[in-house]
Order: C-alpha cells, then sequence, then structure tokens
C-alpha cells in the first residue's frame, strides 16, 4: 500500500488509487495513456452486437500493423535488386519472419474489412449524425488512408503480382480527370505523361526504383503518420461527441 | 441515453457485474487454447523446422559410420551458399545435407552425396546450385525450392533435364558430361530448326538443303510431288520435315519449282547413256561401285540406315536424282549447295558418269517403283490445274527459304519465332492451347510442341518430324538450354567460331574445296570427327601424309567415318603436305634418338604398359586406339614422345599412362621402328607414288 502512496507511483500516475467516483474519473482523465478511455462506461455501451467493436478492432490492427511492419522493416531494403530477396528471406530464414510477415499481410487485410465494416456499422446506427458529423468526415479520411496504405504495401513484395497491379492502379490515376494525362481534361489541365499524378507517384512513367522507394517512404511513414494524427482526432471526439453512440 | 444508464448514472454504488454465461465462457476457453496452440505451432517451427530433421537424420548416419562429434560434423543449420558473381544465394543445403559427405554416400535423397565428380570440377562455393539445377534457390521448404511455384521462371530442372543447365558455361555441342544435351544439340542440327528459329546453332548454320532453282531439273515432277506429301515415303530418315501439304499444295508448289526448270543447265535425262551398250553399261556399273567403295562414300551416306549420317541417306538416291543430275552434283556440289559439307571429289568425267549410273540403278527401293509410277501418271492432270503464283507464296511463307535458297530471292528473316532465349521465356506467355488440363509448365508446353507441333491451332505451320522417345527428351534438354549465357567470368569453354575459318591462299581454297574442316579443325576452327590439324606439321611424316592424302586407308577400325579418298593429284596432295609441314608445326618437341637399346625398353614398356589393350601393333589389339603397326612410316617420334607425356594436351581422349619423359621417349623411340613391311600401305590395294 505504501508503494502506492509514495514518490515513485505519483511520478508517475500523478494521483493515487481512486476510492470513489470522482476519484475514477481524476485518474482517467490525468493519465496520458487512461484519458482515450472513457471516463464511465455506460453498460449498453460494452454490449457487443451493437458496436461489435469494430472501431476497436481497427485500432488494434493498427496496432498490430505498426508492431509487425517495425521488425519487417529491419530487414527490407526497398531497393529493386534485393526486395524481392529480403522478401524471401524473411519468409525462409529470418527468425519469427514468416510469422510477421503472415501477420502483417493478413492483419492488413483485415483492417480493411473492419474499417469498412465500422464505416457501415456506423451508418446503419445514424450515428455519423449531428453532433458526429465532423468525426465522421474524419473517419472517411481514415478509410482512405487505410486503402492508401494497402495500396502502397501492394509493391513492396516487388514480385509480380505487385508490380502488375502497381502498374494497372497508377495507370488508373493516369486515367483520373484533369491530374492525369489521359484522363478528360487532363490535356487542357496541363497534364502530361511527365506531369501528371502517376508521375507523381511513380517518381517516372514505369513502376521503377524510384516508385518502389516512394511507396516504402509512403506506406512507412508518411501514411502511418497521417493515420496516427487522425486517428487521434477521431478518438477524441468520439469522447467529445458524447461517447460511443448507443442504442436510443 | 437510455433510462437504465441515467440511473446507474445517478446512483453511488457500482452495478454488480452480471454472471457471465457457460457458453462464454466454454468460447473463451477455446478461443484461448486455440490461440496458444497456433502459438505454440509457430516457436516450435522456428525451433524445429522441417528441413532439420534433415541434419538430425545426418548425424545419426555420421555417427553409425563412426565419424567423432557427428553434431559437431554437421551442426544443424541452413549451409548458405552466396556467390555475388552469379547473383546467388542457394540453400539447398537446409535439406540436402551431406551433399559432401563421402560419409553418406549411400544414404537415401536428400542426403545422399552429390553423384559423380560433379562438386570436384565444380566448386560448390563458386558456383552454387541454382546455376545448374535451377529452382528457388533461397526457399528452405520442399514444395516452395523444388515444385512449380506461380511465376516462378526457372523451375528445377528435374531428372535428365538438368543438362540443360550445362550449356551456360559449357559448349553445349561438346560438353562433355551432358550426353542428352550435346545429341538434343545434334539433333536441333539435324532437323535443322534454325532455318525457322534464330538460335544459337550448334556449328552448322544457314542453307541446308539443296537450292530450289535447280529443283525440277534434278528430280522428276512425280518424285517431288510424293516427297512434298510424304517424305517419309521416300526416305526411312528424311532431313526435310513433314509439312502436311496436301495434294493441291504439293502440285502448286511443283509448279512454281517447273518455273525454273532450264536453269541448271543439265543434259538431257538419260542422253549420256543412249549410246551405251548393255556391256558397256555394265562395265560402269562395276566401275561405279569400286568408286563408290574407294571413295568411301559410305562414311557420310548411309545405305538404307547403314553408314554416316554427315550427309543425307542415299539408299534411294536412285530415285530422287538422274544419272545426269548425279554426276553434275559430284562434279560441283557448291553449284547446288551452297556451304555444303560434300567435298569436291577430283573424279575424271567417266569415273563420276559410271559412279552415278551406279548410284541411279543400285539405289532404288523396287517396291516404290509402282507408286512413284501411279504419282507420275496423275501428275500431268495435277500439274495442268496448279497455281505457281500460290505454290510461290507457299514456299515463301512457310519457311522453305530457311533451308532452301531460291535464285534472286534474297534471305528472309526466319519465320517462326526466336529461340536464343527459349528457356527462360515467360511461362504466361506460352500459348497454351485451350482445354490443357496438364501442368502449365515451360517443359510440359514445350514437349507438346515438339510431340505435335500443330496441334495448338489451326494457324500453326511448324512441320512435324518422326522423333522418337530417347530423341524428343534429348530435343527436349537442348530446346530448354537456350537461355542467357552465364556471366563471362563464369564460361568454361571459349566462345565457338560463327563458321569455319578458312586460311587464305591455294592452300585454303583447297581446304574449302574439300571440305577439311567438316571433319578436322586447324587452327580452332573446324569439326571435331577427325584429328585437330593445327600441329599436323609436327605430327606426321610428309612422306606418309602425301601417300596418305591419295590413298587413305583405315587407321581407327571403329570409326564409320573414315577420311574419303578424294583422287587428288599428285600437285595438290604435295601443296597440302608441304603447306600443313610449313604452317601447323609445332615447337619444342623433345628429341628422340634411334637407339636399339631405347628402343628395347620401350617395347618391354609398350606390354607391361598393356597399350595393346586400346591398339594394334601388329596383328594382336584393342580397337578403340589407332592401328600402330605402321607408326615408324606415319608418325614423327618427336611428336609421339611429347604426346605420351600429356596425352590431354594433343587432344587425345588417351588416359595418361607414361609416367616419365624417359618412358615417353622410349616408346616412342620403338614405335618408330614399327612399320608394314610390305611395298603396299595397309588398306589400299595400289602402292602409294613416291612425290
Amino acid at each position: 500500500m505504501g508503494f502506492r502512496q509514495g514518490h515513485v507511483w505519483r511520478s508517475i500516475f500523478r494521483v493515487g488509487l481512486p476510492s470513489d467516483r470522482r476519484g475514477r474519473l481524476r485518474v482517467v482523465l490525468a493519465n496520458f495513456f487512461l484519458h482515450l478511455h472513457p471516463t464511465k462506461v455506460p453498460r449498453s455501451g460494452i454490449r457487443l452486437t451493437y458496436t461489435f467493436c469494430l472501431g476497436g478492432l481497427s485500432a488494434f490492427l493498427f496496432v498490430l500493423l505498426t508492431v509487425t511492419g517495425v521488425f519487417l522493416m529491419f530487414y527490407y531494403v526497398p531497393d529493386t535488386g534485393r526486395a524481392y530477396a529480403d522478401m524471401k528471406d524473411i519468409g525462409y530464414v529470418v527468425p519469427f519472419g514468416r510469422v510477421m510477415r503472415a501477420a502483417h499481410r493478413w492483419a492488413a487485410h483485415g483492417m480493411v474489412v473492419t474499417v469498412i465494416l465500422h464505416m457501415t456499422r456506423v451508418f446503419l446506427t445514424g450515428s455519423y449524425k449531428p453532433p458526429r458529423e465532423f468525426n465522421w468526415v474524419v473517419g472517411v479520411t481514415l478509410l482512405v488512408l487505410t486503402l492508401l496504405l494497402s495500396f502502397t504495401g501492394y509493391l513492396l513484395p516487388w514480385d509480380q503480382l505487385a508490380y502488375w497491379a502497381i502498374t494497372v492502379g497508377t495507370n488508373m490515376a493516369a486515367a483520373a480527370p484533369v491530374v492525369g494525362h489521359e484522363g478528360p481534361f487532363g490535356h487542357p489541365a496541363g497534364a502530361r505523361v511527365d506531369s501528371d499524378l502517376r508521375y507523381l507517384l511513380l517518381g517516372g512513367t514505369t513502376v521503377g526504383q524510384n516508385a518502389l522507394l516512394r511507396f516504402y517512404v509512403l506506406h512507412c511513414v508518411a501514411l502511418p503518420l497521417a493515420a496516427v494524427v487522425l486517428m487521434g482526432v477521431h478518438f477524441w471526439r468520439v469522447r467529445k461527441d458524447g461517447g460511443i453512440s448507443r442504442p436510443l | 441515453m437510455s433510462g437504465d444508464d441515467r440511473t446507474g448514472d445517478a446512483g453511488t454504488s457500482v452495478d454488480p457485474v452480471a454472471p457471465v454465461s457457460v457458453g462464454r465462457r466454454v468460447l473463451f476457453l477455446v478461443s484461448s487454447a486455440a490461440l496458444a496452440a497456433v502459438t505454440g505451432a509457430t516457436v516450435l517451427d522456428e525451433v524445429r523446422p522441417a528441413w532439420s530433421g534433415h541434419w538430425l537424420d545426418a548425424q545419426e548416419r555420421l555417427a553409425v559410420a563412426g565419424v567423432e562429434d557427428a553434431e559437431g560434423a554437421v551442426p544443424v543449420r541452413v549451409p548458405q551458399l552466396h556467390v555475388p558473381a552469379l547473383g546467388v544465394v542457394d540453400r539447398c543445403g537446409a535439406c540436402h545435407a551431406g551433399t559432401d559427405r563421402p560419409e553418406l554416400a549411400g544414404a537415401p535423397a536428400p542426403l545422399a552425396t552429390h553423384p559423380g565428380p560433379m562438386l570436384e570440377l565444380h566448386d560448390p562455393e563458386k558456383v552454387g546450385c541454382t546455376p545448374c539445377h535451377d529452382g528457388q534457390g533461397r526457399a528452405t521448404r520442399l514444395p516452395d525450392a523444388h515444385g512449380s511455384v506461380a511465376h516462378w521462371e526457372s523451375p528445377l530442372l528435374a531428372g535428365r533435364l538438368v543438362q540443360a543447365g550445362c550449356g551456360r558455361c559449357h559448349d553445349r555441342a561438346t560438353v562433355a558430361r551432358a550426353p542428352d544435351l550435346r545429341r538434343g544439340v545434334a539433333l536441333m542440327d539435324r532437323l535443322a530448326c534454325f532455318g525457322c528459329h534464330e538460335m544459337p546453332g550448334a556449328g552448322v548454320r544457314g542453307r541446308v538443303g539443296p537450292e530450289l532453282t535447280y529443283a525440277a531439273d534434278r528430280a522428276s515432277p512425280a518424285w517431288l510431288l510424293a516427297w512434298l506429301r510424304r517424305p517419309a515415303d521416300l526416305l526411312a530418315t528424311p532431313r526435310m520435315a513433314d509439312f502436311g501439304f496436301s495434294e493441291r499444295d504439293a502440285a502448286d508448289i511443283v509448279a512454281y519449282l517447273l518455273s525454273f526448270r532450264g536453269r541448271a543447265g543439265l543434259p538431257e535425262a538419260g542422253g549420256a547413256l543412249e549410246s551405251a551398250s548393255d556391256a558397256a553399261l555394265d562395265r560402269m556399273y562395276e566401275a561405279g561401285g569400286k568408286t563408290w567403295r574407294t571413295a568411301r562414300c559410305v562414311s557420310c551416306h548411309a545405305i538404307a540406315g547403314t553408314g554416316g549420317t554427315l550427309g543425307p541417306d542415299h539408299g534411294r538416291i536412285g530415285e530422287k536424282l538422274s544419272v545426269e543430275a548425279i554426276a553434275a552434283w559430284i562434279a560441283d556440289p557448291e553449284r547446288f549447295l551452297p556451304g555444303t559439307r560434300m567435298p569436291r571429289f577430283r573424279l575424271p568425267e567417266g569415273e563420276r558418269l559410271a559412279l552415278a549410273y551406279h548410284m541411279s540403278e543400285e539405289m532404288k527401293d523396287p517396291a516404290a517403283a509402282e507408286r512413284l509410277a501411279e504419282v507420275a501418271s496423275r501428275a500431268d492432270s495435277l500439274l495442268s490445274s496448279a497455281d505457281a503464283a500460290r505454290g510461290r507464296t507457299l514456299v515463301h511463307s512457310l519457311g522453305c527459304l530457311g533451308c532452301h535458297a531460291v535464285a534472286g530471292v534474297p534471305d528472309a528473316r526466319p519465320v517462326g519465332p526466336d529461340l536464343t532465349r527459349f528457356g527462360e521465356k515467360e511461362v504466361g506467355r506460352l500459348p497454351f492451347k485451350a482445354g490443357w488440363d496438364g501442368p502449365r509448365t515451360r517443359e510440359a508446353w514445350t514437349r507438346a510442341k515438339l510431340e505435335s507441333p500443330r496441334s495448338g491451332g489451326e494457324t500453326l505451320i511448324m512441320p512435324t518430324s518422326p522423333i522418337a522417345k530417347q530423341d524428343l527428351d534429348a530435343l527436349l534438354v537442348a530446346v530448354l538450354s537456350l537461355t542467357a549465357p552465364a556471366p563471362a567470368s563464369a564460361q568454361a569453354d571459349p566462345p565457338r567460331p560463327a563458321g569455319p575459318a578458312y586460311p587464305p591462299g591455294p592452300a585454303g581454297a583447297l581446304v574449302r574445296d574439300l571440305k577439311c574442316l567438316t571433319c578436322h579443325a586447324l587452327g580452332g576452327s573446324g569439326g571435331t570427327l577427325a584429328p585437330d590439324l593445327t600441329a599436323e606439321g609436327s605430327r606426321v611424316q610428309p612422306r606418309w601424309l602425301f601417300d596418305f592424302l591419295r590413298e587413305p586407308y583405315e587407321i581407327r577400325p571403329l570409326l564409320v567415318e573414315r577420311m574419303p579418298r578424294f583422287f587428288l593429284p599428285d600437285a595438290e596432295a604435295e601443296l597440302l603436305t608441304t603447306w600443313l609441314g610449313v604452317a601447323y608445326a609445332r615447337d619444342g618437341l623433345p628429341e628422340v634418338p634411334a637407339d636399339p637399346a631405347e628402343a628395347a625398353r620401350g617395347e618391354t614398356l609398350f606390354e607391361d604398359l598393356r597399350c595393346r589393350g586400346c591398339h594394334i601393333l601388329g596383328e594382336r589389339g584393342g580397337a578403340v586406339g589407332p592401328n600402330l603397326s605402321d607408326t615408324g612410316r606415319r608418325l614423327d617420334p618427336r611428336w609421339t614422345a611429347w604426346q605420351l607425356t600429356d596425352p590431354a594436351r594433343a587432344g587425345a581422349v588417351e588416359p595418361r599412362i607414361v609416367g616419365s619423359a624417359e618412358d615417353a621417349r622410349s616408346l616412342a623411340a620403338f614405335l618408330a621402328t614399327r612399320r608394314v613391311e610390305t611395298a603396299a600401305p595397309p588398306g589400299g590395294p595400289e602402292a602409294g607414288g613416291a612425290p
């Protein structure tokens, strides 16, 4: 007991163990890690069949993807000469590499599924309505980020599937209106083969070393950072907008 | 917000937690157990991967074999071969734990040692595994390493197919330990695949069929019609493939060929023999037969399957060519087939005609005459309605020009796909026919294509050749071996020159005329059938060479391909002898004094070393090596002594038996005393004249 009242405990947790409702509220509010958590959870809020934990699952998968992704980054070099071989080596000789890569891949597929189901659930329960309309917009942006993370990660194994999928995908960018040189109004808008969206994505006109590096940096740095920031906003707004929506 | 929650919020005590149902507890327990099991299996797979069992097995076997510290000798690990120069990272040793442990020679796969002396010849540290075997070297799981993995474009070359890998660093036509590859490459040459496909050839390139311009002058329309319909009807082993021509196609093509009639300027068929009496014809028949034998035509031309394979089978040449056409061909083969391997024999016109008459009478199948006569009876009506323009289109579009020249028509591009890199062509680009139910591999597609070239669709034009099963395997090896060569640092053989390099001057012209380089090599280019002549001036004695050029005889009893008799005039034989003696000699040969004591010692050595096992000397001996009975006249003893100390450096297959230079000198001195003491050299009835 003395430890929990002592200097070390208080230096970390700032407050002592709560003994009443107000104390519990202080613990949550005063702690960086706990403050994402609601200070109180209504009983109907833990009913599985209302939310199906889909938002939480998405967040959990994101954490899993971050952890396994960092592991994979230790063994993977985004160089066209060795990316494929590195991917094979992770599967064959890196300790626990195969399970790490498999977890990363399945979690990525799973996250796309849970995010879409989460959005469906939010829509069906009408949880996008005021005062939650801004959080819906943030959520849609997170969905796009999730898809972009999947798309950029797809190129990294540098195999036939990756190469041609990204070739097709970025050709779609070339055919996009205005920003693609093959798209409607692309030419009048000034998009050329070497100055359109595809060129920006690939760092060239074909999938090559530049594209691999760009996709790697986007996949490992830029997109996750943006997702983390927006997820922070998303969770914060869940609290500010009255907690998770509940059955009426 | 529900009323319940408000009540809960407002209350001062925490609601008791509702009891969890049994179903949920079970669900929690089961899913936890499943998670634990998966985690455990993952950890176990890391600690004891599937391949590690082979290493434990190897350790056990080594311990049984009496190797101390077997665990230290083969610690369980993935032995990775990394060869940066070849871009190789091979982990085949993960399962093949005993490839370099002789103690495991008898162990079952995958522990067994590598068969043959391959690992001595190819240091695994410098070569790896996949440069020869293909497959996925980085993989440590059997299906990934050996199996057919999607988009893995170089799957394991299983069984005899591994020989396809030899061609990446070795000369495909001569690589010693790849008999199927050698045979397949030779077969590709014989089938003239290069007529329609771009590919690195085994040596013989270019036009291999006679000029079509003269075809109608040389062969009858009936023969041409029958030949085009089915070459196999007229020759057991035709070199020309079966194009599946219909009767109309054949008639159209023959009509096109007939439009060139008269170009060859041959005398009227039968004209030369019209005035000859029966007795004269009999004499011609006899004389021609003798010429056929003394010229050793059978060295290159088989008769109904018996004989050499350098030239076409002549068992039925009499059905094809008139006497005049045969005689004209012998007089100047280059005229009808530029670049032919057939030498120009120096026969006088009368002997040429006699030989042609003999061939025309002797070499035909009486049973076929009826069939040819039947075709001949219909030829006129067939040809009267034939469309020569369509025939021309067929000849031009089906690849005939890949093997046959037509006067005035420039060399066309090959009509078939480029096969230079066929062995690494993406499997996804191979046109598997609709309803293909076999494995979608390069090997399976190629086998089907070779077995039945046109089964893949109506538009395919590749002709068929009858190929035996084992030949098909060899051909498959050769086709799959067509890949990019390994980096220059790994190349084992110097690149083969594109064609024979003829020396300049009159001697060179003679070498070209006699087609010496079809069988002999000279200065690094030429054939491998007969001895390399690059040091012939030091090897043999000039007098013997002169005699041999005029009257060749049998030196190696086992060979089918023998030196032909060209009927060389003295001047030409002397030119060749002098030229080879001056230009193709070797310096630094040891002196061999003619010392009877030395020769006697050599005789003892000859018997002690069992030379007679391979060589005939006098009456007895083996037939593998050359007959040594006449070495005193044939070989220069200095050469003999030099070659015996290290036969391989003279290009001989003879094992290195002679231990020292002294022994070699003694043997050379002994062999220099061996002569056939008759007026005539062996093998020839007429004595060789003095130069």
